[in-house]
């Protein structure tokens, strides 16, 4: 951090010095006597443990590769199995399916009673 | 200028190096505390702001580009902790309700001695209800006494937007005093 620069609240009222006034200045003042505290020695402690309690969230690039290899594999599989002629069924021998057949909505009334 | 280390030291931790998270620790955890302490107003929340702000500051060094210094970060990460902690707490019986009815935290800091306690205690109580960036930009420039220009970068504000709500929090804090006087007429 940057070193503190002590800028004075300077806010006190010098024409008036009612009671009151001189109250305020005095609570105002405070923001300048506050000394530095310091937190308990086994924070550093229970902060660490809370670390490690936690799932890291970044994925080693190790991992990375592995799971793009895993893709790539995939992606070169489905690429062949489906220009593969093999992967065509073949249609022959199979009843024509009705949606082909024409023979549903022909007349458009296919939720009429 | 210790900035080139500081970024050093950030992008460690974002590696995983739990010694550049404990160099880090060693020198920012005091104002973090204290930052915080000047929200909260109590040691134990202003331990678990402290505590949410390092497991932050850890989880997201990785991710943090540089642009601004590391404190700049650091203390916007402690900010918003300190913030989401006093809205967490309002929810909560331990903050006491005074006769505006209006909810205010327990006073228990630890960097005020005791003779000056009961009037530091309406100070706190005077800077808690004021709006919430009259409240950071009062609490940076007076209680952590921050230059104008690092709280402008933490901030995100310029100059003389940060004077001018300095000038409204001192506006603010007068009159709320005023109604806090123990010898007012009613």
């Amino acid at each position: 951090m940057t070193p503190a620069v002590v800028q004075p609240i300077n806010m006190s009222h010098n024409q008036d010095t009612s009671p009151q006034d001189q109250w305020i200045d005095s609570v105002l003042d405070q923001a300048e006597g506050i000394v530095a505290a310091r937190p308990s020695p086994n924070l550093l402690a229970r902060i660490e443990q809370k670390i490690d309690g936690h799932v890291p969230e970044i994925i080693r690039w190790a991992n990375w590769r592995t799971i793009a290899a895993a893709a790539a594999v995939l992606l070169a599989l489905n690429f062949f199995a489906l220009r593969s002629p093999q992967s065509a069924p073949e249609s022959e021998g199979q009843t024509e399916s009705p949606y082909t057949q024409g023979e549903l909505g022909i007349d458009y009334s296919l939720y009429a009673p | 200028m210790f900035l080139g280390r500081h970024h050093t030291l950030i992008h460690a931790i974002g590696k995983g190096d739990r010694k550049a998270f404990r160099t880090l620790y060693d020198l920012f955890s005091e104002q973090v505390f204290n930052l915080a302490l000047s929200y909260v107003h109590n040691r134990k929340d202003a331990e678990e702001v402290t505590q949410d702000v390092f497991v932050s500051v850890h989880r997201n060094a990785a991710r943090f580009r540089g642009e601004a210094a590391v404190s700049t970060w650091i203390y916007r990460i402690a900010i918003n902790k300190a913030l989401n902690r006093i809205e967490k707490n309002k929810r909560t019986p331990s903050f006491q309700a005074d006769s505006t009815d209006e909810a205010w935290p327990i006073f228990d800091h630890p960097g005020v001695v005791l003779e000056n306690k009961e009037r530091a205690a309406y100070l706190f109580r005077a800077i808690h209800a004021l709006p919430e960036k009259q409240k950071t930009a009062f609490i940076l420039g007076f209680v952590e006494d921050l230059p104008r220009q690092e709280i402008a970068d933490v901030m995100e504000l310029s100059l003389k937007a940060v004077e001018s709500l300095l000038q409204r929090a001192k506006a603010n804090l007068r009159k709320k005093l005023e109604k806090m006087y123990p010898h007012r007429r009613k």
